[in-house]
């Protein structure tokens, strides 16, 4: 019998569930992840709660040695730069060649590096890879400021790290509320009065004209107003791209990232791609879309792995993927939160937001609202619900503080339950939202004997 | 060709409405789909019990170890973790093990048996 080697790029999510499967489908073919980074599989999300000091870092490493040596998985340092799509090999950047059988692209994004002047600077950081945060935290430490912009998740976990170090950090928001492309001003507010107590100097309607720098090093950054914020450095987390360098000129099709079918193959037969550099067909919007989210780049990766399997052994592929409405938590400033589905704000001064995908964030959360489109919702206190309706169904529910009602909200959405007999009740708002979304899910559960 | 589906369309049936409630015997239950395997849990779990294996199949915690202290729910910050029942308990009051209490591939199993 021959042994198929299996070539995967990229030790994240993605990559590693496809290893998974792969073994567990093909316990003799030979399995290589290559990756530039220095590091064994870790959490990439929990970097996050690195730099806060939650956890130390050999706790990120969540797959140990003796897992890639008892799952026969030679892992590869090393940074693959060339590909001969004609002769199945990839080069390693020293012209080390390694042949393939299939290979998967899961190369992941990167931080988007900002474009105004002085970004190049030293201290200007951003939050993607270990050797990131581990630069987070010296610099939070040494600096006596810090300067903090972005509007997602990435740029409050990071402010809140350079806080947590030491240093005192301003967070500038380019609009007038807290992730405006998500939150509205209600949910905004609840994580701004979370954020004062984290020692955070919050800044709206603010943007960087330039970083200031002297010797190469950041001395503080000057806004678009004049104003002028002495610090030592600049986080920056403003989108990711994602990182498609290897097939550039290469007859693989790409647009934003890697096209890939349903079996999260490309047009080439051999080459798969997966996680952070694929763009999958969404049917919530019926077009080709990135997804950075953890949880779908290991769905991605785990299809990818069972068509691997197929293509290499001659068959026909059958694991299809077919991507889930957005779903992130987080938390943020001890407040946990919860997006599913389309939640996404409309108001016009946001549409010019950023040009690139936050990290754990979905375009699909903002996809063009029709107009029937009603939302509701039901505030108290730092708790705060929000669900959006269309066609009777409930599209989209962004959930602060109090979690109960994620997980049948989050069925609801995924499996398009109809709830047309619930929408007058829903609609209303308020204290009947928990209440009726509760009765509906019991109802909802006895239709299925 | 029978065809396996991901992500959207990886449907699992709720609980069936037989099951009326569950036994007071409770165990740390998982959302896998939440966790992103920071490993906070297993870091504060006192007896060190690595919390997050169990999680990233979507098992209950079943180490003979765990004194059911409840630090790792309360410490996970996405979410994932939970009480919940051991046991299931049926309409006409009969028992049925949360077929979560088992490890991945004997819930295989228990489907087909049931």
């Amino acid at each position: 019998m021959t042994s198929h080697h299996y070539l995967i790029i990229g030790n994240g999510a993605a990559g590693m569930s496809a290893a998974e499967i792969i073994r567990q489908r093909d316990t003799h073919g030979r399995i290589t992840i290559v990756t530039n980074e220095p590091y064994l599989f870790y959490s990439r999300p929990g970097v996050a709660y690195f730099i806060t000091d939650m956890i130390p870092e050999r706790q990120l490493i969540s797959r140990t040695e003796s897992f890639y040596r008892q799952n026969k998985i030679n892992l590869r340092f090393g940074h693959i730069s060339q590909l001969d799509l004609r002769g199945q090999l990839a080069f390693l950047e020293k012209g080390e060649p390694i042949a393939y059988d299939v290979l998967l692209l899961a190369t992941g994004s990167t931080a988007t590096r900002p474009s105004f002047p002085g970004g190049d600077l030293e201290g200007v950081i951003t939050l993607d890879t270990l050797d990131d945060a581990k630069r987070a935290i010296r610099y939070g430490r040494r600096a006596k400021s810090a300067v903090v912009i972005g509007g997602g998740i990435t740029a409050m976990e990071l402010a809140e790290g350079l806080s947590h170090q030491g240093a005192r950090t301003h967070l500038l928001q380019r609009g007038s509320r807290l992730w405006p492309r998500l939150f509205d001003e209600w949910e905004s507010k609840i994580i701004d009065s979370q954020i004062k107590h984290h020692r955070i100097i919050l800044h709206y309607n603010e943007e960087v004209a330039e970083v200031l720098g002297k010797k190469g090093k950041v001395t503080g950054v000057r806004l678009k107003s004049g104003r002028v914020i002495k610090c030592q450095v600049v986080g920056v987390a403003i989108g990711v791209k994602p990182n498609r360098q290897l097939i550039e000129g290469l007859p693989v099709s790409y647009d934003k990232g890697i096209l890939v079918n349903e079996f999260m193959q490309s047009n080439i037969s051999t080459i798969f791609a997966a996680g952070d550099v694929a763009q999958v067909y969404d049917r919530w919007t019926g077009r080709h879309q990135l997804d950075v989210l953890w949880p779908s780049a290991i769905n991605e990766g785990q299809a990818a792995g069972y068509n691997m399997v197929e293509v290499a052994q001659g068959r026909n592929m059958y694991a299809n993927y077919q991507k889930e409405s957005p779903f992130n938590c987080a938390l943020l400033f001890g407040c946990h939160l919860t997006v599913i589905g389309q939640v996404g704000n409309r108001s016009g001064s946001d549409k010019a937001e950023i040009s690139y995908l936050s990290r754990g964030s979905s375009h699909v959360w903002t996809a063009p609202f029709s107009s029937s489109y009603r939302s509701a919702w039901d505030k108290k206190g730092q708790n705060s619900l929000r669900i959006v309706m269309a066609g009777g169904r409930i599209v989209g529910a962004l959930l602060l503080g109090n979690q109960e009602l994620a997980d049948p909200l989050r069925q609801f959405i995924n499996q398009e339950v109809d709830l047309s007999g619930y929408e007058s009740a829903l609609l209303n708002g308020q204290e009947k939202i928990p209440k009726t979304i509760l009765e509906a899910w019991r109802n909802w559960h006895q239709s299925w004997q | 060709m029978l065809s396996k589906f991901f992500g959207r369309f990886r449907k699992e049936k709720p609980a069936s409405s037989t099951i009326v409630s569950g036994s007071d015997l409770l165990q740390v239950a998982a959302d896998g789909s939440r966790c992103v395997q920071c490993g906070i849990c297993g870091y504060n779990c006192p007896v060190g019990i690595e919390v997050r294996e169990y999680a990233r199949r979507g098992e209950n915690v079943t180490d003979s170890r765990c004194i059911s202290c409840g630090t790792c729910i309360e410490k996970c910050p996405r979410g994932t973790l939970r009480w919940g029942p051991a046991i299931l308990i049926r309409a006409d009051n009969t028992l049925e093990i949360n077929p979560n209490s088992l490890p991945k591939d004997l819930q295989m199993k228990s489907r087909e048996i049931q």
